[in-house]
């Protein structure tokens, strides 16, 4: 059995979006770090990807998600990935070599999967599967809907902290 | 609270990386303001430009590289400009400053021709654009007649369209 948690990445009062990440139990970091880690490496091929994202995600916390997610009736229609997507909620990525995949729990609350290269490159080996990601977003929404309360702007747990995923 | 990863990764952001960003947001913002006013759906922008809705989508999301010649096909199947350097701005705006100012100065030459009485004609204008129109958020004139009390006229909100040869006034 494997449980996650999540913890904050980006939140502030400030805010109009905040930003939450996971972290498996038997992992140190969480694996949006992990993403950090890998990429914003002095010398590496995809680093300028990586502060692309970086910039992103400052853009999309002061200004909010509509900057790249309009509100628009046809809006959800076109979200990516089209298909095999549990119909509640979206799953996208960002940036050019590399994705980093969220969760949009409510406009202004991202939960961040971690990402890695891009999986339609030659080297693309994201570290979350896509079938996975999609069982994590469903276990996520189980436990939005369960174990944590959305308040403010704010995801907080009710009933612990850890979400089983498998 | 903000990841320590993260805080070290926006260290290490350069000026081009901001630049980049947030010129694509602004570009994309651009490109929905006209999508909106025309009353066009992204489908219909893909349809226009031959591309997938799965394309244009992509371009819309925030980070997509565009091209010069992405940039042109799309003004293209729009009618309108969505990249304007800021000497273009300038050309714009000027030309139609300058079109306001002449209108003034008509206005005043005509009233002192006309007037004799009066001793002294002030116009001002607080102006604002954001590159494609002209709003003149005050107007005000004040005229001062020898034989009557001097008379403020102010007006607000005053919307000149930029176009140099088809240029259009309407008071709000």
């Amino acid at each position: 059995m494997k449980t996650f948690v999540i913890e904050e990445f980006y939140v502030d009062e400030q805010n109009r979006c905040n930003f939450y990440t996971v972290k498996f139990d038997d992992e140190d970091v969480s694996e949006t770090v992990k993403f950090f880690e890998s990429y914003d490496v002095e010398g590496h091929e995809f680093r300028d990807d990586v502060l692309y994202i970086t910039v992103l995600i400052e853009e999309i916390a002061a200004k909010g998600s509509q900057i790249i997610y309009r509100p628009r009736d046809e809006a959800r229609a076109l979200a990516l990935p089209p298909e095999k997507m549990i119909r509640e909620i979206n799953l996208e990525y960002t940036g050019n070599n590399l994705r980093l995949y969220y969760v949009e729990l409510r406009t202004n609350i991202w939960l961040l999967l971690g990402g890695g290269i891009a999986h339609n490159l030659p080297k693309g080996n994201p570290p979350i599967a896509f079938h996975e990601a999609q069982y994590f977003v469903k276990k996520a929404v189980e436990a939005y809907n369960i174990e944590y309360k959305i308040h403010d702007g704010r995801v907080i747990p009710a009933n612990g902290t850890e979400i089983i995923i498998y | 609270m903000i990841n320590e990863r993260f805080l070290k990764a926006r260290e290490n952001v350069q000026p081009e990386h901001r630049i980049f960003v947030r010129k694509n947001l602004a570009l994309i913002e651009q490109i929905f303001h006209i999508l909106n006013e025309k009353g066009w759906t992204q489908k219909r922008l893909a349809t226009e430009l031959g591309k997938s809705e799965s394309e244009i989508s992509k371009w819309l999301s925030g980070m997509h590289n565009f091209t010069f010649q992405t940039i042109s096909k799309i003004e293209a199947v729009l009618g309108q400009e969505i990249l304007v350097t800021p000497r273009q701005l300038t050309q714009k705006i000027s030309a139609s400053v300058d079109i306001t100012a002449k209108k003034i100065v008509g206005e005043v030459l005509n009233r002192v021709h006309n007037e004799p009485s009066i001793i002294r004609y002030d116009a001002s204008l607080d102006l604002k654009s954001d590159g494609k129109t002209i709003i003149i958020e005050r107007e005000k004139k004040m005229i001062l007649n020898k034989h009557l009390p001097a008379i403020e006229v102010t007006a607000a909100k005053v919307k000149y369209v930029d176009n140099t040869s088809n240029h259009d006034t309407s008071a709000a």
